[in-house]
Order: C-alpha cells, then sequence, then structure tokens
C-alpha cells in the first residue's frame, strides 16, 4: 500500500508491475521469454483473473508474475495479441478486423485458449 | 489514434499502446514506470533506426494502419551498461511452431479433408 502512495508521488502517470494495483502484469512462457501485459488485457483470461484476484492462496496475486510451462513463446505471443485485440475492439462500432492466426500455431493456440479459458 | 506495439529486449516483450503524437520520450517514461531504467538509459530502434526522444511515434513511421491491436509494430529497446556505452540491439527469437501435420497441409491431394477442417 505504502509503495503505490510513493508511486503516486513520484511518479504520477506511469504504473509498473508491482503490488496489487499494478497497471501491468508479467506473463512468462515455457521457454522463459517474459511478456509485460497491461492487467486490465490480461484479465481477459478467465484463468489468470483467478489466479491474480483469488482468495491470495495464489503466489502470482503478490508478485504479478504468472509462469506458464506448457505453452511456448510464439503460442504466448498470440496470446496477448489477442487479449489487445479483444479489448480493442470489444463494444467498437468500428469494422472489426479478422485475427489472424497461422495454421502451423492454430492447434497449440487452441490448446492454450482451452486453458487460460478465453 | 491508439497504435499499439511490441518493445522487445533479449527476452522480454512489452505489449503497451499510446497515443500517434506521444513522444518517444514519453514512451521511454512509461518503460521507465515497468522496467525501472531512466529514459537516459535507454534506446528505442524501429527497423534498425534510432528513435530520437523529440520525435514523434508517428514521426518514426507507427501510425494506426501500420500498427494495429491484433498486429502490433515490433521496436527493440536497449539499456545502458555499466561501461556507459549501450548494448548492442539483440532480441531472443521466439519458439518455432511444430511442423504441420500431413494431413493439414494446404490444397494438395488431400482436398476432401481440407473441407472437413472448414
Amino acid at each position: 500500500m505504502s509503495e503505490g502512495a510513493e508511486k503516486m508521488d513520484e511518479d504520477p502517470q506511469y504504473g509498473g508491475c508491482e503490488g496489487p494495483d499494478a497497471t501491468y502484469v508479467k506473463l512468462r512462457s515455457s521457454d522463459n521469454h517474459e511478456f509485460i501485459v497491461k492487467r486490465e488485457h490480461a484479465l481477459t483470461s478467465g484463468t489468470i483473473r483467478n489466479m491474480l484476484s483469488g482468495p491470495g492462496q495464489f503466489k502470482e496475486n503478490e508478485t504479478n508474475e504468472v509462469t506458464f510451462k506448457e505453452i511456448p513463446s510464439h503460442v504466448l505471443q498470440m496470446v496477448c495479441m489477442y487479449f489487445t485485440y479483444k479489448v480493442r475492439y470489444t463494444n467498437s462500432s468500428t469494422e472489426i478486423p479478422d485475427f489472424q492466426i497461422d495454421p502451423k500455431v492454430a492447434l497449440e493456440l487452441l490448446m492454450a485458449a482451452n486453458f487460460l479459458y478465453c | 489514434m491508439d497504435i499499439y506495439m511490441m518493445i522487445r529486449r533479449q527476452k522480454t516483450t512489452i505489449f503497451t499502446d499510446a497515443k500517434e503524437n506521444t513522444s518517444v520520450m514519453e514512451l521511454k517514461r512509461i518503460l521507465e514506470g515497468i522496467l525501472k531504467v531512466s529514459p537516459e538509459n535507454q534506446k528505442l530502434f524501429k527497423d534498425e533506426t534510432e528513435m530520437e526522444d523529440t520525435k514523434t511515434l508517428q514521426d518514426c513511421g507507427l501510425t494506426s494502419s501500420t500498427a494495429q491491436a491484433h498486429k502490433p509494430a515490433t521496436l527493440v529497446l536497449c539499456f545502458r551498461q555499466e561501461d556507459g556505452e549501450f548494448e548492442a540491439p539483440e532480441v531472443v527469437p521466439y519458439s518455432t511452431p511444430p511442423e504441420l501435420p500431413d494431413v493439414m497441409r494446404p490444397q494438395q491431394e488431400t482436398a476432401p479433408a481440407e473441407q472437413i477442417a472448414s
């Protein structure tokens, strides 16, 4: 809590990855790539939402970091792009472009989407 | 208009968005909030061209058509090392997807199988 207050004084605009009100969260892939996305975007995934805002039993709740030991980086990259796409175009009246998926990645992406509930 | 980017450095990828008229300096401040590195110690590159602090993202070629939510533009980030020099831009590539099994290959002899899939 105090960490959050300090941040407000020195750095009035930009949040980081610390604390329960962090703007960003870190997603780690099986090959150790780190993907930093906005917390709001990551909450698109039901699984991540539960991990991050559960009753505090998950360590992820504190460090705002989630590690996916079965999801490789090329798939997690597409997942992150999907989060941005979903948040941008939900309830949007503008024309929504298609989300292109390379067939090679499609199967793994499907398994990740199933796990992530999004 | 909002533009969407992936900022990459070695094994880290940050997904963020900004307005087209945001300055490069402003973007570095956002990165400061996430990575805790001051803007003087950051260098951003777009396609091997260094991005100057005073320019806007639009001036560097990032527009709402080149940097979309589901197809973000890629920028490379470098930090200043302890010896005062900047590190060389380096990005660890993502994993590669496995080869497609024969039945999923696009239109060859197995046309009927393709139709069931779609």
